[in-house]
């Protein structure tokens, strides 16, 4: 049988390469697949916890995850495709309109 | 055969999730995602999680990323990222957060696996089917399911609003 701890460092390290992603990336598409990422450790850790308690709660709050995750991303892509037709470019760094 | 199934799954899907971060074309990040979404969904039927398993193909790999290749084929995006001469300075930052994101991760997790060791694990007579989810989903998280509902129709605004304005200013 497989620990809990195996499926909570599987998480773990999802969850880091995902905030890398976001860190690391200068493109708002790879930015979100990143933060669908991090999204998907915490449904794996969810999960685990719901398997390892024997509780329907973390199977279910997992179900709202993905709800979550399909309306961050239409409101994400259509800024991203509205960005683009403006500016021609997908860096995020040149979102500053409201700054100046 | 379920250890070596875990560790293939797991090495799937953290290769694959590295793949997602560093690969220079956004459509080859998406397919990439979708063989993650797999490996997981593997994760879940190895937990009794059948029903979240399904789901997890069906909405992920079958809406949310198909919506995401649709917007890069309708973009025409090659490889849009910043230019070389900024990368060089990036790969310095990168390091460092390389070493941060991991401390984080692994701090984190030894604290759950101080708090979690003594729970036999999986349990028996435990499994995610569609009618033991439904039971609890209707019964007992009735009122989330609900909220859930106002958050996607709030999506649902948004998208229209963003997209409706921009066609107003064309017109």
């Amino acid at each position: 049988m497989i620990p809990l701890t195996h499926y909570l460092i599987v998480s773990g390290i999802l969850f880091a390469i995902g905030a890398l992603g976001v860190l690391m990336r200068r493109n708002i598409i790879i930015m979100l697949l990143s933060i669908e990422i991090m999204l998907n450790a915490a449904n794996l850790s969810f999960v685990a916890f719901s398997s390892s308690h024997a509780d329907f709660g973390g199977q279910i709050f997992s179900l709202f995850v993905v709800a979550v995750a399909a309306s961050e991303v239409a409101i994400g892509l259509a800024i991203a495709v509205l960005f683009f037709r403006s500016r021609g470019i997908l860096d995020p760094n040149e979102m500053n309109l409201m700054k100046d | 055969m379920e250890i070596p199934l875990f560790y293939i799954l797991a090495l799937t899907a953290a290769a694959s999730a590295i793949v997602v971060v560093t690969n220079r074309k956004p459509a080859y990040s998406v397919l990439a995602l979708a063989l993650m979404m797999v490996s997981l969904s593997g994760f879940f039927i190895l937990l009794k999680a059948y029903f979240v398993a399904m789901i997890q193909i069906l909405i992920y790999a079958g809406a949310i990323l198909v919506l995401f290749l649709f917007v890069i084929m309708l973009l025409g995006i090659g490889s849009s990222d910043a230019s070389g001469q900024r990368k060089v300075s990036v790969f310095i930052k990168m390091r460092r957060a390389v070493n941060i994101a991991l401390l984080i991760a692994f701090a984190s997790q030894l604290v759950l696996m101080i708090s979690a060791a003594q729970h036999a694990f999986p349990q028996k007579n435990f499994s995610g089917t569609v009618e033991t989810i439904g039971t609890a989903l209707f019964n007992q998280y009735l009122l989330p399911f609900e909220l859930v509902s106002g958050i996607l129709l709030i999506g649902i605004f948004g998208v229209v609003n963003l997209t409706q304005r921009e066609l107003s200013k064309k017109a």
